[in-house]
């Protein structure tokens, strides 16, 4: 992962603004990313300080050196260090130590301590010649591990991955992100509040007229004092941002020595790559062809709505049905095989209140009885054996319907 | 009811009923629906709802009155009855300022007995874990938990870094009715002063020698501890509680060819100081030129040109020299040396054939090279900055700075290292100085302190 020093960034005002790099820069980045590979895959065999030394010693100009440095720390990331030495380090230490105190405590002026003579008593124990063993000595040091696997030599990717993790190593100085966020299918807002809730970040969310949510997010202390202890938090729930369609980020940032705040902006649009599957579950997309098929006067569409609760948790429906007769929606949410907890953490939301009729579509396998819910929660608890049927659901719709 | 929950190193009150009026640190937080406190405010919250007569349910509080007791006693000294008296003096809450080796860790046991809380000990570096750990299970005869360096084990008196309260306290903030700041001049710093807000521990006690920071920031200790309830200086305590000393510095000249070279060196960088119009005296001089060091090949050579300078006064041949003859000199005692880098650690240890414990020796080499130190089957240890502070060597009597920052603070640490009372022990630091070169005023800036008068 970056971090803050590698980022080509400057400033506009009150604005962070990552510089993109122009054909002529990027091209001269492929070059670096091709030289200090090369520099790498040489290298194998030799110790970690002198690959480093040898990777900062390219002759730079003053322009490149951030782009360098953050290949240089993206390619030493993958590639794969191991220790290399005849004997056990911290054996050698202890014996070598023990001895050469013991020779100095016993040195006089006549036969005065001398290292070389230590070194000569203790290297034939461990089957070492002095040079030898002055090589092992430290052996276990970070600088000393050996490169054994250098990274692939595919320069357009190692210059693709440094622009793709500049968000994210600007983000390790956010003290609080505004993100505009739009996805068609709901597995994506469930994965996205899933990784809010695992980060222990929390959010504000507001919905969008033109669609699509605006969460406000930082972390629970953020509310009493900005803090860029959440940073690294929400520098990795960037991926789950980038699983949704589009979204636009504004961070706040201190940034800089002196920690000067400063907003940055980052838009990203999901390319769909060929092959890829359905954002629509299965199941779901079954349904919506049985329920079309049944004739029924509910017509199911993907949800893009988000139920919110706030201190509690938000509910992502799969499917918003919608009644000719009947101007508010009733959503569903397909639990399927989830666990009861998920189910019974539902129930104590449609208690304290939605705000929306719905119908959680559970597996008979969880073992929940539908009469858990209230009839006044306007909520429903539809428990299916197998997969869940257009018909019972139609039913369990009308009867939400019902006055 | 309200209804009081720790969350995530906050302190969330819900069912606040319209027009109570809470402490000023709490806030109304959307997100949650639920009114919110830095979890430090526990205590004020609940002494709030208390005075008014307000029923809540305390679910945040999840720690226990302790059940282990002292198994080791030892007799107080009378220093330490009194910081213990302004301790409770104080509701439990302040900082207690001893000189290294007065015993502020036995007072932190003293505290623990009096409170009997589960207490959490935030220590700055993994020595000092082992050794806090070693002294709680020794002196409560329980088993301790330790978080930091690989482990993850939380119990009613529980040993860890700054480091892992930062990156924790949310989670376990709310297990301790006590938490103990050592060396706590550490705390102030924008990352680890979360660790203090984020704990909800009523009872807080600040441990230092050195509290003060050139910073300033020493102030903010009031609000995430306490007061300074107690204090005593070196000069106050030396002779009867702690052993005599003696501080020498050495001059060392440089070899011809590194005066040579640090001429040189020193020049290199010092005009392009001069060209850019940078003066080193200004706060902002060293981000100022490390900053246009990094615009030019000009400024490059002269930033390497600055670390070759200082490496050279660092660890002149001469020092080294000097160190030989101390160690001759002293071949019956045991001997802490200190360095300013590691790469002088590493040579010293490789040269002279003696262990280095730096940020890099793992916990389980560097408890073996202390019990060896301290059973003398080692006669020197070498060291960068890791047992600048706190770490116990008692039997050491000897220190030699070979190289250091300016810092006041850190000087009178490492003398620290040597002044726990042992017999009829004479401590004696020696600090070596390149003469001739800039290190000089790093030496004069640091032994402005009463320990060096």
């Amino acid at each position: 992962m970056l971090s803050v020093e590698h980022v080509r960034a400057k400033r506009e005002g009150n604005q962070l603004l990552l510089q993109e790099l122009p054909p002529s820069k990027r091209a001269r980045a492929r070059e670096l990313a091709l030289e200090l590979s090369e520099l790498l895959a040489a290298s194998v065999g030799d110790d970690r300080d002198t690959v480093e030394a040898r990777l900062s010693g390219l002759e730079l100009r003053p322009s490149e050196r951030r782009i360098a440095l953050g290949l240089a720390k993206l390619l030493l990331d993958e590639a794969e260090f191991g220790s290399h030495s005849p004997v056990e380090p911290v054996e050698l230490r202890r014996a070598l130590f023990e001895r050469a105190a013991t020779a100095r405590r016993a040195a006089t002026l006549e036969t005065p301590f001398s290292r070389e003579a230590v070194i000569g008593e203790v290297a034939p124990a461990f089957a070492l010649e002095p040079d030898a063993l002055e090589e092992a000595l430290y052996a276990d040091l970070r600088g000393a591990e050996r490169l054994l696997r250098a990274p692939a030599l595919d320069p357009e990717l190692w210059v693709t991955r440094y622009e793709q993790g500049q968000v994210q190593a600007v983000l390790l100085r956010a003290v609080k992100v505004v993100v505009d966020v739009q996805c068609a299918a709901p597995e994506a807002y469930r994965s996205l509040f899933q990784k809010l809730k695992f980060r222990k970040l929390m959010y504000h969310s507001e919905r969008l007229s033109g669609g699509g949510y605006r969460l406000t997010i930082d972390g629970p202390y953020s509310l009493f004092e900005a803090v860029t202890k959440y940073g690294l938090e929400l520098s990795l729930l960037l991926p789950a941002l980038e699983a949704c369609d589009v979204f636009e980020l504004r961070a706040e940032v201190l940034w800089g020595a002196h920690r000067t705040p400063l907003s940055f902006v980052h838009r990203h649009v999901r390319r769909s790559r060929a092959g890829e599957p359905s954002a629509v579950r299965d199941e779901i997309a079954t349904l919506c062809k049985d329920f079309e098929a049944l004739g029924s006067r509910w017509h199911p569409k993907i949800s893009e709505d988000l139920l919110d609760l706030p201190g509690s948790g938000v509910c992502v429906p799969d499917l918003r049905f919608e009644h000719p007769d009947d101007p508010q929606p009733i959503f569903f949410e397909l639990l399927g095989f989830w666990s009861r907890e998920a189910v019974f953490r539902r129930v104590e939301w449609a208690e304290r209140g939605l705000g929306k009729r719905i119908v959680f579509g559970v597996s008979s396998k969880l073992r929940v009885s539908e009469s858990v819910l209230d009839a006044d929660t306007h909520a429903a608890l539809y428990v299916f054996k197998g997969k869940p049927s257009a018909r019972a659901l139609e039913r369990k719709l009308d009867a939400l319907r019902a006055p | 009811m309200i209804t009081l929950r720790f969350e995530a190193g906050t302190l969330e009150l819900e069912g606040v009923p319209g027009g109570f009026e809470l402490p000023a640190s709490c806030r109304f937080d959307k997100r949650s629906n639920s009114h919110r406190a830095p979890a430090c405010a526990y205590a004020e919250v609940v002494t709030a709802l208390h005075r008014a007569g307000v029923a809540y349910q305390d679910l945040a509080r999840r720690y226990a009155e302790l059940s282990a007791s002292l198994v080791l006693h030892r007799e107080p000294r009378p220093f330490q009855t009194e910081a213990l008296a302004e301790f409770r003096r104080a509701h439990g809450r302040g900082v207690v300022v001893l000189p290294t080796g007065a015993g502020k860790s036995h007072l932190a046991v003293l505290a623990i007995q009096d409170r009997r809380r589960s207490t959490l000990v935030v220590v700055p570096t993994l020595d000092l874990v082992r050794q806090w750990y070693d002294l709680l299970r020794t002196s409560f005869g329980c088993e301790v938990g330790i978080v930091g360096g690989g482990s993850h084990e939380l119990r009613e008196l529980t040993v860890t870094t700054y480091d892992s309260a930062y990156l924790h306290m949310q989670h376990f903030g709310a297990r301790f009715g006590l938490v103990v700041f050592d060396e706590c001049h550490h705390l102030p710093s924008e990352t680890y002063q979360l660790a203090a807000e984020l704990c909800l521990a009523p009872f807080r006690l600040g441990l230092s020698a050195t509290p003060e920071r050139p910073d300033g920031r020493d102030a903010v200790l009031d609000r995430l501890i306490g007061p300074v309830v107690y204090r005593k200086d070196i000069v106050e305590l030396s002779g009867e509680y702690l052993a005599d000393y003696e501080t020498v510095r050495l001059d060392v000249d440089l070899t011809p060819a590194e005066r040579a070279e640090y001429a040189e060196q020193r020049k290199l960088y010092t005009d392009f100081l001069r060209a850019q119009g940078i003066r080193m005296s200004r706060g902002s001089g060293w981000s100022e030129f490390v900053q246009r060091a990094a615009r030019s090949s000009a400024g490059r050579r002269a930033f390497q040109a600055y670390l070759r300078q200082r490496e050279l006064s660092l660890a002149a041949t001469g020092k080294l020299l000097a160190l030989e003859r101390l160690l001759d000199q002293h071949q019956n005692e045991q001997v802490l040396i200190f360095t300013q880098d590691n790469a002088t650690a590493y040579a010293v240890s490789r040269r002279f054939l003696i262990p280095v414990i730096t940020h890099q020796t793992k916990v389980k080499e560097r408890s073996e090279i202390l019990e060896r130190f301290s059973r003398r089957q080692y006669g020197a240890i070498a060291t960068s900055k890791v047992l600048n502070e706190g770490v116990d060597v008692p039997d050491a009597s000897v220190a030699v700075v070979i190289s250091g920052s300016g810092s006041v603070r850190e000087h009178v640490q490492r003398l620290g290292r040597i002044l726990r009372r042992s017999g009829d022990k004479r401590a004696i630091l020696y600090e070596l100085v390149s003469a001739g070169t800039s290190e000089h005023f790093t030496s004069e800036r640091r032994r402005e302190h009463v320990a060096y008068r």
